[in-house]
C-alpha cells in the first residue's frame, strides 16, 4: 500500500482543498444567472424522486393530523358531491359557450376564425410534497403533462396550473399562491351563466383570494353575498378549464374608495396546499393519454 | 461519523420536510419547520469538524435541490449554494459553541438550532438580495422572505427539541468519535454532566 507521500499530487491537492473548492463551487452557482442553472434542474428531479418513498406516505399520514374539511365528509357523500359540481360545470360550461358561440356566429358572418373547443382527458395523480409553495405531483411527460397543462382538485376545484414538469415529475402552482397572476372570474348571482358577475381576483396569500365586483344594477334585488360561488372566466385560460369552481365568497366589504364597488374575499373549497390527488387536464390528442386517463 | 446513517436520516428527514412539514404549517403555509436542520445541528455538536462542516454542506445542497424558485415568465430555477452555503455558516457557528454548551441537553439542540437556522436563513436572504442587484429573474422579496425564515427557524428549534431525544437515542449508531457506548451516546441530561 502506498504510504499518503506517495500518492499522486493532483489527488492530495483535490483531497486537502475539496472543501474549498466545493465552497467556491458553490457560491459560482450561487450567484450564477438563472438561465445558465437549466442543469440543476436535473438533480432536482432526480432528488425530488428519490425523496417520494418518504414524502409521500408522510403527507398521507399527515392529513391524519390535520384532515380538510372535505374529508370529515363520508366517502359516498363526497363523490356525490363531486358528480353534482361536475355536472353543474358542464352545464354552466355549455350556457357560456352558447352566449359565446352566438357571438362567434357574427364573427364568422364577418369572415373571422373560430376555434374549435379541444376535448380533454383527465389524468389523476398523487401529490408526493410541497416545496417553495408549489405542490410535487408524481406525473410528467410520459402522461402528456407539459408546462401550463390546468389541474383540478378532485376533478371540479380549480387548483392551479403545471409549473414545471419532467418525465416523471412535475411541479403544479397553486392559483393561491402570490406569484399567480390576477385570474378572471365570474360570480354566480343564479344557477345560470345568464346572471354572473365579473371580476379580477388576485391571491392574497393567505390561501384565499381578493378582488373588486362593481354591484349589480341597483334595480336588481340579487345582490353579492357570502357563500356566492365564484367560477373561472378568463380568455387566458384554455376552453376546457372554464367555468371550474375557483370557491365560494367568504365575505364582502365596501370598496374604500368607490361606493359602487364591493371587495370580494374568495376562498377554495379545499385548502389546495393540501389536497392528496391532482386532476391534470391534458388535451385528448395524445392516443397514450387517451388510454390512461378518463374523460370527464 | 457513520456516512451512511447520515444519509439515510437527511432521506427520511427531507422527506418529512416536503411531505409532513407542510401539514404543521399554520395559515399561508410559508412558515413550516425543518426535520433536516435539527439533524445537521445534532451532527455538527458531536462529529468532528470538518464531518460536521460537510454535512452541513450536503444538507444544504438537499434543501436547495428540493426548493424550485419561481421566475418572470420562465420555467422554474434551481439554484445549487444559498442553502448549503447557509447550512455551512451554520454548522460553523455549532462548531464554534459546542465546547460552552451541554451536549445531551434537549434544550441545546432546540437554542442551537434557533441560532444556526436564523444565521442561514440570512444568509440565503443576502445571497438572493445580492442576486437581484444584477436583475435576476428569479422573483425574491427579501423583507417577505427574511420574516418567513426567522419565523421558520423558531418553529425548528420546536422540532428540533422533539427530535433530539430519538437522535439521542441513536447517537451510538452514528458512530462519533469517543462515543462507542450506547450508555454515553444515548442518555440525555438537564444538567451539566461535566463530558461534553
Amino acid at each position: 500500500m502506498a504510504a499518503p507521500h506517495d500518492r499522486p499530487l493532483a489527488g492530495s491537492f483535490l483531497t486537502r482543498h475539496a472543501m474549498a473548492i466545493t465552497v467556491g463551487t458553490l457560491i459560482v452557482t450561487s450567484i450564477m444567472p438563472a438561465g445558465w442553472l437549466a442543469w440543476a434542474g436535473w438533480f432536482r428531479s432526480l432528488t425530488e424522486t428519490a425523496v417520494a418513498p418518504v414524502s409521500h406516505p408522510a403527507r398521507v399520514g399527515a392529513r391524519i393530523f390535520s384532515p380538510t374539511a372535505r374529508d370529515a365528509d363520508p366517502e359516498q357523500l363526497r363523490l356525490l358531491y363531486d358528480e353534482l359540481e361536475r355536472e353543474r360545470q358542464m352545464r354552466l360550461q355549455a350556457e357560456a359557450r352558447t352566449l359565446r358561440v352566438i357571438a362567434q356566429l357574427e364573427q364568422v358572418s364577418r369572415g373571422a376564425a373560430v376555434n374549435p373547443a379541444v376535448p380533454v382527458v383527465q389524468v389523476p395523480a398523487p401529490v408526493v410534497g410541497e416545496t417553495a409553495g408549489l405542490l410535487l405531483v408524481r406525473a410528467g411527460h410520459t402522461q402528456g403533462i407539459t408546462r401550463g397543462t390546468v389541474v383540478t382538485a378532485g376533478g371540479v376545484q380549480l387548483l392551479g396550473t403545471v409549473e414545471d414538469a419532467d418525465a416523471r415529475t412535475c411541479r403544479v402552482r397553486p392559483i393561491t399562491d402570490r406569484s399567480v397572476p390576477t385570474i378572471g372570474a365570474a360570480i354566480m348571482l343564479a344557477e345560470d351563466a345568464r346572471f354572473t358577475l365579473t371580476c379580477l381576483l388576485t391571491p392574497a396569500g393567505d390561501g384565499t383570494l381578493r378582488g373588486d365586483a362593481e354591484s349589480p344594477d341597483v334595480a336588481d334585488p340579487r345582490t353579492i353575498e357570502p357563500g356566492m360561488t365564484v367560477r373561472l372566466q378568463d380568455d387566458r385560460w384554455p376552453e376546457h378549464a372554464q367555468m371550474l369552481l375557483i370557491g365560494t365568497i367568504e365575505r364582502v366589504d365596501p370598496h374604500p374608495e368607490m361606493p359602487l364597488r364591493r371587495v370580494i374575499t374568495v376562498r377554495p373549497s379545499v385548502d389546495l396546499l393540501r389536497v392528496r390527488e391532482a386532476v391534470f387536464r391534458v388535451p385528448d390528442e395524445d392516443p397514450r393519454t387517451r388510454a390512461e386517463g378518463s374523460r370527464p | 461519523m457513520n456516512w451512511g446513517v447520515f444519509i439515510i436520516l437527511a432521506w427520511f428527514a427531507l422527506g418529512l420536510d416536503l411531505g409532513l412539514a407542510p401539514a404543521l404549517a399554520p395559515g399561508a403555509g410559508e412558515v413550516r419547520p425543518s426535520f433536516l436542520f435539527p439533524l445537521i445541528v445534532f451532527v455538527a455538536l458531536r462529529a468532528p469538524a470538518r464531518t460536521a462542516l460537510w454535512a452541513g454542506l450536503i444538507g444544504g445542497l438537499m434543501i436547495d435541490l428540493t426548493t424550485p424558485l419561481a421566475r418572470n415568465g420562465a420555467p422554474l430555477a434551481t439554484v445549487p449554494g444559498p442553502n448549503a452555503l447557509g447550512t455551512l455558516i451554520a454548522a460553523q457557528l455549532v462548531l464554534s459553541t459546542r465546547a460552552m454548551v451541554m451536549h445531551r441537553n434537549p434544550l441545546t439542540m432546540a437554542v442551537l438550532t434557533v441560532a444556526g437556522a436564523i444565521v442561514a436563513g440570512i444568509a440565503v436572504v443576502a445571497v438572493f438580495t445580492l442576486r437581484g442587484f444584477f436583475g435576476d429573474s428569479i422573483i425574491y422579496e427579501s423583507t417577505h422572505e427574511l420574516g418567513i425564515a426567522l419565523g421558520c427557524a423558531l418553529y425548528t428549534g420546536a422540532a428540533a427539541l422533539l427530535m433530539s431525544l430519538p437522535l439521542f437515542w441513536l447517537a451510538p449508531v452514528f458512530g462519533f468519535a469517543g462515543q462507542g457506548s450506547h450508555a454515553q451516546g444515548g442518555r440525555f441530561t438537564w444538567s451539566h454532566s461535566g463530558r461534553g
